[in-house]
């Protein structure tokens, strides 16, 4: 269930999504490892996936979904936070750049950035 | 009982310079510190956030806990609070951010690398509030000069009289949103020059320019941005006068009948054993608070304080949130290195500077950075979902741009100070330190007029900003934690003297930031290396002369 409205969220499509980066494995992990000092956040979580239990996932009915909805919000960041923070999402999706070996600094090298 | 011409306790910025520069002329030092020992090529290295078990951020709800400004990469050189606390009084927070390591925050720190000027060190001529500085720019910029060409920093030479250029590295180069800030504060004529930072821009000392893996706070591998470990140990070893001993807790400074200092008396980390060290002359460099804390554990009404005011005037530069957004000319373009190096472009203050502000004396520096750094942290409350959502996130990811609060000057006030918890102790039985730290008025004002001034700066780089909330930053936040010994020519109204050492006990020295009279604006660690510099270099002319 959670898998789906992960993929829902973060479809596969031209570029890995959130089946690719394990992302409902990820926030089990996370969720599982919060007991110790985050209780708050679990029972959060456990309330969240109640709502979501018996909901017909799709794509109209995410759509229909305010963005403030507690629940809504929350699985939401939690699957935003495992995608970007992932290999598929963080280089194969978005191609980030950094922790790499350079022997000089790629500066801006566009004289129109020189004038704003 | 072992006994060292001198005893260094810590091994931070301070401590590091210290153990060399004695070692070097000749001297048998011991060098103390509280936490473990490190290989930085061993024990730091490029590390992307899955291979971490949290992705950075640690396990749930640990380090807000315990473990204050750590990342799941660093926080095990830093300090568990459960094992050596503080406390403040309910409605006082403040955040003490701590390492215990061999070489401190060093090998974390943010290497920004500024020189203090005379609007700083003279402020109360100029405005009437607080005091001066017992030492002008001209009495510190030789040790300026040594340190910067010894530990290498990149910057470009600016020529603004508030912030005195160096000797200096090649600059760190302006990544694309930096480039626009740039010519942003050039159009509202602020000053602005890439932030200068101990980092190394080409081969300097034998060590290796940087790689611009953008690792830093992580810990570098190489060496190529300064720290004790890679930086002063290795000469201060080479000379053979040092012995480093780690997890060794200093719990006070040992007297003698003649109110000199005699040495140490430390606690080992994890045996609990209470070991007594002797010394000619004792260095503490320990950190600005944690200086502190020994001193006032050492004797009835703290060592050296006959002026009273030991542990007050503490301070801890300003900070708070800043202005983020995006730079609209910047989405939809290729993705970058954009955070292979770390810094961004630095405006230092430029507040009762060449005229006078009406509403708050002394002044603000600001930062401002962009591109595609690591985590797109907007896209946590960007709106919608589906492809549409991850394209519109990759869209905006190269033009994230924001623009903070590098550091504020928080008034000197003796009523902000610290002082021994009567009642909670560390794992090691040493009475912890109760901080009272509050904002002024001043303060409060400084930190509205840096708010306004990030918009003004954001607008005129035609950014497009998502969050504007100002919300001042806790004391303590920004980890500039300075004062609670500071120096002066008044042994009635200072602890220390201007060369660090204390007014009432000869052969004692305390170096770090607790020395500072004022914040100032700028970064401090340059400050507390150059002061710790002079203070080694008064000590041995003193040994030279027979007095020591």
């Amino acid at each position: 269930m959670l898998q789906s409205f992960t993929e829902i969220l973060i479809p596969t499509d031209d570029s890995p999504g959130a089946r690719e980066a394990h992302v409902a494995h990820y926030i089990d992990f996370v969720v599982n490892a919060a007991a110790e000092y985050a209780p708050e956040m679990q029972n959060e979580w456990k309330a969240a996936v109640a709502w979501l239990a018996g909901k017909k996932l799709d794509a109209a009915f995410v759509g229909g979904l305010a963005e403030s909805f507690p629940p809504y919000r929350l699985i939401k960041q939690m699957t935003v936070f495992a995608f970007y923070t992932s290999r598929a999402g963080l280089v194969d999706d978005l191609g980030y750049q950094g922790i790499a070996y350079l022997t000089e600094f790629p500066a801006c090298d566009h004289p129109e950035h020189r004038r704003v | 009982m072992e006994r060292f011409d001198v005893i260094v306790v810590g091994s931070g910025a301070c401590g590091g310079w210290a153990t060399m520069a004695l070692s070097q002329a000749g001297m048998k030092v011991l060098l103390l510190e509280a936490g473990s020992s490190i290989e930085p090529a061993k024990d730091f290295g490029h590390k992307w956030p899955y291979e971490l078990p949290y992705r950075g951020q640690g396990q749930p709800g640990l380090l807000r806990k315990h473990f204050k400004g750590s990342t799941e990469y660093n926080y095990r050189i830093m300090i568990d609070d459960r094992e050596n606390p503080y406390t403040t009084p309910a409605d006082k927070p403040f955040r003490w951010s701590r390492s215990r390591v061999l070489g401190g925050r060093t090998l974390h720190w943010s290497r920004a690398t500024d020189r203090m000027s005379d609007f700083e060190f003279k402020a109360a001529s100029r405005d009437g509030y607080g005091e001066n500085w017992p030492i002008s720019y001209s009495d510190i910029s030789p040790y300026y000069d040594r340190v910067e060409s010894f530990i290498g920093v990149s910057a470009e030479a600016a020529g603004y009289p508030q912030f005195p250029d160096g000797k200096f590295l090649p600059p760190m180069k302006l990544n694309c949103a930096e480039t626009l800030f740039d010519a942003a504060c050039r159009k509202i004529s602020l000053p602005a020059t890439p932030r200068r930072v101990a980092q190394l821009t080409r081969m300097h000392n034998n060590r290796p320019p940087c790689h611009y893996c953008g690792n830093c706070t992580n810990g570098c591998d190489v060496g190529a941005m300064f720290n004790t470990v890679a930086v002063t140990l290795p000469p201060a070893l080479k000379t053979k006068n040092v012995t480093v001993r780690c997890d060794s807790v200093v719990s006070h400074v040992l007297m003698n009948a003649e109110n000199k200092a005699r040495g140490v008396a430390y606690i080992e980390r994890y045996t609990k054993k209470s070991v007594e060290v002797e010394a000619r002359v004792v260095f503490l460099a320990g950190s600005a608070l944690e200086n502190t804390r020994m001193m006032l554990n050492s004797q009835k009404g703290g060592l050296a304080n006959s002026s009273g005011v030991l542990g007050h005037y503490v301070m801890d530069q300003i900070s708070g949130a800043g202005v983020t957004g995006f730079l609209p000319i910047l989405k939809g373009t290729a993705i970058r290195n954009d955070d292979g190096k770390a810094g961004g472009l630095y405006v230092p203050n430029f507040n009762n500077v060449k005229t006078t502000n009406p509403n708050f004396i002394r002044g603000y520096a600001i930062s401002a950075s962009g591109g595609a750094s690591e985590f797109p942290m907007f896209a946590m409350s960007a709106p919608g979902f589906g492809s549409e959502f991850k394209k519109s996130v990759k869209k905006q990811y190269p033009a994230q741009a924001r623009v903070w609060l590098s550091g504020g000057e928080m008034l000197a006030r003796f009523d902000n100070f610290v002082e021994l918890d009567p009642e909670v102790r560390d794992a090691w039985g040493i009475p912890v330190l109760k901080i009272h730290c509050t904002h002024s008025d001043n303060d409060k004002k400084l930190y509205a007029d840096f708010h306004e001034r990030a918009k003004e700066i954001f607008l005129a780089a035609r950014g497009e900003i998502t969050d504007a909330t100002p919300r001042m930053g806790v004391p303590g936040g920004l980890i500039h934690e300075v004062g609670s010994c500071r120096m002066g020519d008044d042994k009635k109204t200072s602890v220390l003297d201007s060369f660090c050492r204390t007014h009432d006990v000869g052969n004692v020295y305390v170096f770090g930031g607790g020395a500072f009279v004022t914040t100032g604006d700028k970064h401090p660690t340059l400050t507390m290396m150059a002061l710790t510099a002079r203070g080694c270099d008064q000590l041995l002319d003193r040994a030279r002369r027979g007095e020591v």
